[in-house]
């Protein structure tokens, strides 16, 4: 059978409890049992699109892209024509902007995959493909 | 092995890992419509590229926790960690190759690993331990075991599998050394990393939810027995991981996670609204 996305979530969350655990082995306290249903707040649970949910539109998406495009910046950066992200500065337009170029690259360079991924992801673009977990400074 | 060392045409590194990835048999998986199979590709090259740079971040904790005296039982964690990593980007690699993409990549310029010279080696440590494992590697473990657990059983399946196993084993290690370190605080010491910790959890919002976008993925139903999770459903577990799992824990250390979740959700606001 397959799982219900609240089985989904509730395997997510145990295995984020359990992993916590070693912390009170290293400060010298047993383990704690984590709760079968941890924690898991109503309103995420039961919301059907999170907040952010209207960039899923993707005229939204492309809008951000297209409204990016003209920026004085782009030419300077030798980004390619379908655009570029730099410049955004609010963290959920940029997003769904780099998801609208990064489609954009695909179909534009579909047999040169340096130029696709140059075109989503350079310098030019603004955009970085799942950033790495390096920590902030203070 | 017959590593090759690829530049583009710019003069960056190209992570090139045809020689050494190893495709998994994917015959049994759905087959994808081209537009799904396109962003199953771009989703598995992007887990490469973020697998690769992730050693890089566990090779440079090893000379700062060094500096710090830490522990060899804890030391010996951080280089086994950078070569996991290693490991994912093959397998990630793998992925790609199977569903017919080219698992070459030019590598992004990382920032560099803060020394938070401000403070002495251990409390730098810490901080650094503190977004890498106990933040990030916690939120990862969430969000690959719902992937994983989606997945029916095959080969995909048992290779998340294997990332998740070492994902816990990251993850265990930094609330290991934060259950080491952190009572050995003193009161000033403390104060700073209260203040830290809301800078690392805004920086794990301003981190996590741009590789979780809303934008809607093609309506294609083997799109999750390919590993691609939707970025709504993740968006709700990382707020659930971070509140459920991570702060409580956090307090338990008698930090006041919860006012510096709300400070972190106030700085990286817009994006902190559920």
């Amino acid at each position: 059978m397959h799982p219900t996305r609240a089985d989904l979530h509730q395997k997510a969350m145990q295995a984020a409890i359990s992993v916590t655990l070693a912390l009170g082995v290293a400060c010298g306290q047993p383990p704690q049992p984590f709760e079968k249903d941890p924690t898991v707040t109503a309103s995420a649970a039961d919301s059907a699109e999170p907040s952010g949910a209207d960039t899923a539109d993707g005229d939204t998406a492309s809008e951000a892209a297209d409204d990016t495009a003209s920026e004085d910046g782009a030419e300077d950066t030798g980004t390619t024509a379908l655009g570029t992200c730099v410049g955004i500065v609010d963290p959920e337009e940029l997003t769904a902007c780099c998801a609208a170029l990064s489609a954009a690259c695909d179909a534009a360079f579909p047999d040169d995959w340096e130029a696709a991924y140059e075109c989503a992801w350079g310098a030019a673009s603004g955009c970085t493909p799942w950033g790495p977990p390096v920590p902030p400074v203070a | 092995m017959n590593p090759t060392f690829a530049a583009d045409p710019a003069g960056r590194p190209v992570l090139d890992l045809r020689a050494v990835a190893r495709p998994p048999d994917l015959s049994d998986a759905p087959a994808p419509s081209p537009e799904a199979r396109a962003v199953a590709i771009r989703t598995w090259k992007g887990r490469m590229v973020n697998e690769h740079a992730s050693a890089q971040v566990w090779a440079s904790l090893l000379p700062q926790a060094m500096r710090a005296a830490v522990p060899p039982a804890l030391l010996v964690g951080l280089p086994a960690a950078a070569s996991d990593e290693l490991r994912h980007a093959e397998q990630c690699a793998g992925v790609v190759l199977a569903l017919g993409g080219d698992a070459r990549a030019p590598l992004p310029t990382l920032s560099p690993l803060p020394q938070h010279d401000d403070v002495g080696p251990l409390e730098g440590f810490l901080r650094n331990i503190l977004s890498v494992g106990c933040l990030s590697e916690t939120v990862a473990v969430a969000l690959i075991r719902a992937e994983h657990a989606e997945l029916t059983p095959g080969p995909l399946r048992e290779l998340l599998g294997t990332i998740l196993a070492d994902e816990i084993q990251h993850a265990r290690l930094g609330w290991t050394a934060l259950g080491l370190i952190a009572p050995k605080l003193d009161a000033a010491a403390k104060a700073r990393t209260q203040a830290y910790l809301a800078v690392a959890l805004a920086h794990q919002i301003e981190h996590e939810l741009p590789l979780l976008p809303v934008v809607a993925l093609p309506d294609d139903p083997a799109l999750p027995q390919l590993g691609v999770c939707a970025g709504a459903d993740a968006r709700r577990l990382f707020f659930d991981c971070v509140e459920g799992a991570i702060l409580p824990p956090l307090a338990g250390l008698g930090f006041d996670a919860a006012g510096a979740w709300a400070e972190a959700r106030r700085r990286a606001a817009p994006l902190a609204a559920r």
